[in-house]
């Protein structure tokens, strides 16, 4: 399914969850959609780092299993962030729901 | 040894990560490197190969391209976007020099062709604006890589056809003054005979003792034959006349140095055909001829006799087969043809390449002078058709029998010191596709 311009709010969400990387927060994207929401996994990257630099997450390095990892967590802003993003993620699928209703 | 799978990721990070600077690159690299290992991990405890499991994590990171534009958008300025696209450009602008420069010149050629061809068109001799372009062009193949390099024959074929009309008719008496009387007849005719001697020799030497070389020239010697025969062929009172026996002695002096330069222009290039082979492959030999000749027969002449009746009896249908007499021959020699010739992978494409856009060129011209000309009372007879068909298809033999030396010798370890790999485009880097034998 298309994706564009939901990348951002679909990674907040992520890490709303709880800090993690790039590539855990692909596969719960993925896993939580039931793998209907598919995505160039390339992409999340830069996206991680826009949301970056507007402040909305940080990342931080650590060492898991031997190996040093890039992890983002939401900052406050980013939680902030998250829920405008969210109520008006919901405000427009209520819209998009209302008039697909209406045609049946 | 590095498995494919494994380079194009690397191939893959490259494209990703490129015009980033040093620093975020590496960051940037790193992060997507634990990422595909992670996936390559997850597909390998899913079941698959290792090689398949490489290739789905490799596609599911997607286009290297959009995630490039995606890190320059968010990491770069404008101007840095700006620069680290100059820098992409450049290399690959000079990768692709020779298609690139062919159309380019066949661009610049087409536009002062179709520009200006009432009025220098037919005569050469005029200082026009695409001869210090085409100047331009040799110089910079010469300044930038040392020698003539295949980009620059559009450019030389154009020079070549410019030279007899200079050297024999009023474009160059106009010139006036001692230096030119000299030069005209003798210095240029005469490094024209001298380049030819010389690579003849050489070929000849480097094909000492080969039944298929004697064969060759006897073509070559039929050739020119014919030449002589048919240029002698003039047309009086609507019939043709094999006219070298009647003509007087000054005729013979006035035509000969003109014709023996034709002579000279038709056999050089098969003479240097072989030694141009042996660097650039067949194209190399018929670019340039392609170009002198269908300029010639296919621009020159017919533009010149429509001009002339257009002049004397002005007439619209005149004027839009000059112009389109002009265009078309133009747009399959200087573009069609040598871009055609760059770009196909095989010996009978680009066979194909060098013959047709040529042959449609000269048959096209030809037809179409015909067809302006009914308007006028100089309409085509038979004889001005047969003429006609003759001369088109006297400039084809030369290419002709070019690709005949090619395809006889131009493969041969004996004569070569280098191979030409026919599966590669012909031109598309000058250095790709000559691969030394060892």
């Amino acid at each position: 399914m298309n994706m564009t311009g939901s990348l951002p709010l679909l990674i907040l969400h992520a890490l709303s969850r709880g800090a993690s990387y790039g590539y855990a927060i692909a596969k719960q994207i993925k896993a939580s959609s039931s793998d209907v929401l598919d995505f160039q996994e390339g992409t999340l990257y830069p996206t991680l780092h826009k949301l970056e630099k507007d402040g909305l997450v940080e990342a931080y390095t650590t060492l898991t299993n031997g190996r040093q990892r890039l992890y983002y967590r939401l900052t406050e802003a980013g939680e902030r962030a998250l829920e405008a993003e969210r109520a008006a993620w919901m405000t427009y699928a209520r819209a998009v729901n209302a008039v697909l209703g209406e045609a049946k | 040894m590095t498995s494919p799978e494994a380079a194009a990721f690397e191939q893959w990070l490259a494209e990703a990560t490129r015009g980033l600077p040093q620093p975020l690159a590496k960051d940037v690299r790193t992060e997507l490197e634990a990422h595909f290992e992670d996936a390559v991990e997850d597909y390998l405890t899913a079941g698959r190969s290792p090689a398949a499991a490489r290739t789905a994590a490799l596609a599911d990171l997607g286009d290297a391209e959009t995630v490039r534009h995606m890190l320059h958008k968010v990491h770069l300025s404008r101007d840095e976007r700006l620069i680290a696209w100059i820098t992409w450009l450049v290399p690959r602008l000079w990768q692709h020099r020779a298609v690139i420069a062919t159309a380019l010149f066949g661009l610049l050629a087409l536009s002062v062709v179709v520009a200006d061809h009432r009025h220098w068109i037919a005569y050469r001799g005029h200082p026009d604006p695409l001869t210090p372009l085409a100047f331009g062009f040799v110089l910079l193949s010469l300044l930038l890589e040392r020698r003539l390099t295949t980009w620059s024959y559009p450019a030389a074929g154009y020079l070549l056809s410019g030279i007899w009309p200079w050297l024999f008719f009023e474009g160059f008496e106009r010139l006036g003054g001692p230096f030119w009387d000299i030069v005209a007849p003798l210095v240029l005719p005469g490094a024209t005979f001298l380049i030819w001697g010389i690579s003849g020799l050489r070929t000849l030497r480097r094909t000492a003792g080969r039944r298929g070389m004697a064969i060759a020239w006897l073509l070559v010697g039929l050739l020119l034959a014919t030449k002589l025969a048919t240029t002698a062929v003039q047309l009086r009172d609507g019939a043709l006349v094999f006219s070298l026996s009647a003509l007087s002695a000054t005729e013979i002096r006035v035509n000969a140095p003109w014709v023996l330069y034709l002579i000279v222009m038709s056999l050089a290039p098969v003479a240097i055909g072989l030694r141009a082979a042996q660097r650039d492959g067949l194209a190399a030999v018929l670019i340039p001829m392609g170009c002198q000749y269908a300029f010639f027969v296919g621009i020159a002449d017919p533009t010149y006799h429509l001009t002339f009746y257009d002049a004397w009896q002005p007439s619209r249908t005149l004027h839009t087969v000059e112009a389109l007499v002009t265009y078309l021959p133009a747009l399959m020699t200087f573009l069609i043809a040598p871009l055609w010739m760059l770009r196909t992978p095989s010996r009978q494409g680009r066979t194909t390449a060098s013959l047709v856009p040529s042959g449609t060129t000269l048959i096209l011209t030809h037809i179409l002078s015909a067809i302006g000309l009914a308007h006028t009372h100089q309409a085509y007879t038979a004889a001005t058709w047969l003429s006609s068909g003759l001369e088109s298809l006297l400039y084809l033999l030369p290419i002709l029998l070019a690709i005949v030396l090619y395809n006889r010798f131009g493969q041969d370890e004996a004569i070569l010191a280098h191979s030409v790999d026919n599966t590669a485009p012909a031109l598309a880097d000058p250095n790709r596709n000559v691969t030394a034998r060892t």
